[in-house]
């Protein structure tokens, strides 16, 4: 048969590469000369007879030699493809088309090779990006669809399959827009209408707050990604991802309440908080810590610690460095004077930190200002001061009526006196013996009624409390002046203790020794004054022992109830119909503010007995106290 | 009318008061004594020898009202003066009742002192 051309040309040139093989062990028999432009190597490389095994890779051989087989034993036409070596080391991608064909009385597998490697690598490349997309698909942890341009699901992973509540089987080519909520649709169609294939393929939606509808009508709010990606086959469709924001939206609220909390707590007890290194450098600090210091925070950090706060303070804490950097933690109160001159209530703890070999590696301070607390105290403490001086008023109002008779009597004197003495001037001649007695009998009256003004000004004083030397018996007698004619009107018997070898001598405020009396033997007097007839007695013992002042205000009234009798001591208990109930309450508080005692008691011969103790004033030995 | 001369006994438990009465009564020429108690002056039977009695109502042990009761039932004319400290609603009605002549409310002006003692004895003072 004559060709149109020179057969011989296709066998020595060109792209196709034939070549001639003993169908049996495949060794090749001939190549065409071009093999040397395909792979580098000369004929006597091909013919040798491990070649294949030389140059075909590793990973291929089994297929290649696989496939060949088939062919010749099939009798059929066979292609593979496989990757070879080529002579500069270079790794080709060949083609090959083979055929069995007898050749006298042999037979001859005879193909052709192709060097495919560019169309390979674009395959390659475009099936291991697919393999990404595909990777980046399944592993993601955003729920993720992909639609063509028109919105139709042609893929989905499985986040999106637990967040749809549908089988990728059951969604796949049906559009995407029925799941998203109602009210996003529009706003969703639109978007994707939006694209096409022209559009730039940057992402378009990025972190659009949506909702979308699972498979169960629950409404889910998520956040809408939208980009475009290429098909396999160039097609361009759009990866839309949706991102649950349900567990976001709880993690926000906790922060912004937890946040809340933390500026409550900032604001009304703030703490300085520092992490100090090994080397005493801060580590971190707070705001309100640098604040504290007048430093910026980034300042801060980095700096030695004696860099930062004054030499006086950074000896106060040193020891407790030096502890929490051996390992010990330590919390004490501490007041300081702040850099603005103000003084501080400080709570202060140090709290070693370790390290994973059990190594100190620092430590964290946390200072906590509780000056509220204490000016807590201190404004409860006023309180109860103010409290105890109005009772003290309660009480003079209830003694008024007492107290005026008692400045009566001496200004009546004083009134007598003093008219007697004009008379006896007038006389003829003047009486001066009488005038000169009745003088002086003026001056003490009016002496007496300025002591009655001056006990009740105690009782009425505000102010520091202090405490001053002073000798019970004195307080007594100007309690039992107080009391003398409420007890007379009463008909009750009032007596004081005579005065004794030694004083009663105690530190004391004489207003609220004074009180104390007051309330006891007025107590006493309501309630001996009860009994249908007389003797009703109150008195009053004192005596001295071991350094104590014990005072004993007893009556022989009714007597204290039989079951707890500490129980007269709480507040709002009164025997008395129109008293506070605070009297005993406030007398035993202040019996220990004097560092004494209150206790009441049931002698055996009936009655009540309330003993105030108080420790007695020694002199000191130079007879100064 | 007569000017009156005492002896009067001023029976008080507080010793100021006693003194400036007696010497008030001095110095216009009123013989005066004095007690430190009711049950004093019951047991001192001065009662006999006294033209007038002023009383002071609040004292320990026997109290003016109580006295005053002793002293009518020995003597239903004696003129008794009473002294309070106190202004207490119905203590005029009560003292009136119980036999006083007349009554004083501490502190009182000489001139107050004066007119009770010559309304209960009748007689002028001084």
């Amino acid at each position: 048969m004559s060709y149109p051309f020179d057969p011989a040309l296709f066998l020595v040139s060109g792209p196709l590469v034939p070549l001639v093989m003993d169908p049996a062990t495949e060794r090749v028999l001939w190549v065409g000369p071009q093999s040397s432009d395909l792979l580098g190597y000369e004929l006597a490389d091909w013919t040798r007879e491990t070649f294949w095994d030389e140059v075909v890779l590793e990973e291929d051989r089994t297929e290649v030699r696989g496939i060949r087989a088939r062919g010749v034993v099939e009798g059929a036409d066979v292609t593979l493809e496989y990757r070879v070596r080529a002579a500069n080391g270079a790794v080709v991608w060949l083609t090959e088309v083979g055929r069995v064909a007898p050749f006298g009385d042999e037979t001859r597998l005879h193909a052709y090779l192709m060097d495919v490697s560019d169309r390979k690598m674009r395959e390659v490349a475009l099936w291991r990006r697919e393999e990404r997309s595909r990777s980046m698909l399944l592993n993601a942890p955003d729920a993720m669809v992909v639609t063509d341009l028109e919105g139709r699901i042609v893929d989905m992973n499985d986040q999106a399959v637990r967040l749809f509540q549908y089988d990728v089987s059951e969604v796949v080519g049906s559009s995407l827009t029925p799941m998203v909520s109602e009210r996003f649709r529009q706003q969703f169609t639109d978007i994707h209408e939006g694209f096409d294939d022209t559009t730039d393929r940057r992402s378009l939606v990025v972190g659009k707050a949506f909702s979308i509808e699972s498979r169960d009508g629950s409404e889910i709010p998520v956040e809408l990604g939208m980009s475009l990606v290429q098909a396999s086959d160039g097609s361009v469709q759009i990866l839309n991802t949706f991102r649950d924001l349900t567990a976001r939206r709880r993690v926000e609220a906790r922060v912004r309440s937890h946040e809340r909390s933390i500026r409550t707590v900032d604001h009304v007890l703030p703490a300085m908080v520092c992490l100090v290194d090994r080397n005493e450098r801060f580590r971190f600090v707070n705001e309100a810590y640098a604040m504290w210091n007048g430093w910026q925070r980034h300042q801060m950090e980095g700096r030695q610690v004696r860099e930062v706060v004054r030499e006086s303070v950074y000896e106060d804490l040193a020891p407790m460095i030096s502890a929490a950097l051996e390992g010990e933690a330590s919390h004490v109160r501490a007041d300081v004077v702040d850099p603005d001159g103000v003084l501080r209530f400080l709570d202060v703890s140090f709290v070693p930190q370790f390290d994973e070999g059990d190594a100190v590696d620092g430590f964290v301070a946390v200072f906590f200002d509780v000056g509220t607390e204490v000016e807590a105290e201190h404004a409860d403490r006023v309180h109860r001061e103010e409290l105890a001086r109005i009772a003290r008023v309660a009480t003079l109002g209830e003694l008024a009526a007492s107290i005026a008779h008692e400045l009566n009597q001496p200004l009546s004197a004083v009134v007598a006196n003093a008219n007697a003495a004009s008379r006896f001037l007038a006389a003829d001649p003047p009486d001066l013996r009488e005038v000169r007695d009745a003088l002086t009998d003026v001056a003490e009256d009016a002496a007496r009624a300025g002591d009655v003004i001056a006990s009740m000004r105690q009782l009425l004083e505000r102010g520091e409390v202090d405490h001053h030397p002073l000798d019970l018996r004195s307080v007594l007698v100007d309690v039992a002046e107080l009391l003398r004619s409420e007890a007379i009107m009463r008909g009750v018997s009032l007596e004081i203790p005579e005065a004794g070898p030694v004083d009663l001598r105690v530190a004391g405020h004489r207003g609220q020794l004074t009180q104390v009396f007051l309330n006891l033997v007025m107590n006493a007097i309501d309630s001996t004054c009860r009994l249908p007839a007389p003797p009703r007695t109150v008195s009053i013992l004192a005596h001295v022992q071991d350094g104590v002042v014990e005072v004993q205000v007893c009556d022989n009234g009714a007597g204290l109830p039989a079951d707890d009798v500490e129980k007269l001591f709480e507040p709002f208990v009164s025997g008395r119909p129109d008293g506070l109930g605070m009297g005993l309450t406030i007398s035993r508080s202040i019996a220990e503010t004097h560092g004494g005692q209150l206790t009441a008691e049931r002698p055996v011969e009936g009655g009540a007995r309330l003993c105030l103790r108080l420790p007695l004033l020694e002199d000191t030995p130079d007879g100064d106290s | 009318m007569r000017r009156f001369s005492g002896p009067v006994a001023v029976v008080d438990d507080d010793p100021s008061v006693r003194r400036a009465l007696t010497r008030l009564l001095r110095s216009v020429g009123v013989l005066a004594s004095s007690h430190a108690s009711g049950l004093d002056f019951l047991e001192s039977r001065a009662i006999h020898d006294v033209d007038c009695l002023v009383l002071d109502v609040h004292m320990p042990g026997l109290s003016g009202l109580e006295v005053l009761d002793a002293v009518r039932v020995a003597s239903s004319k004696l003129p008794v003066v009473l002294m309070t400290g106190r202004s207490e609603a119905d203590f005029e009605v009560r003292a009136l009742e119980a036999g006083a002549s007349a009554l004083l409310t501490k502190p009182f002006s000489d001139a107050n002192f004066f007119e009770a003692l010559s309304e209960a004895t009748g007689q002028s003072v001084p």
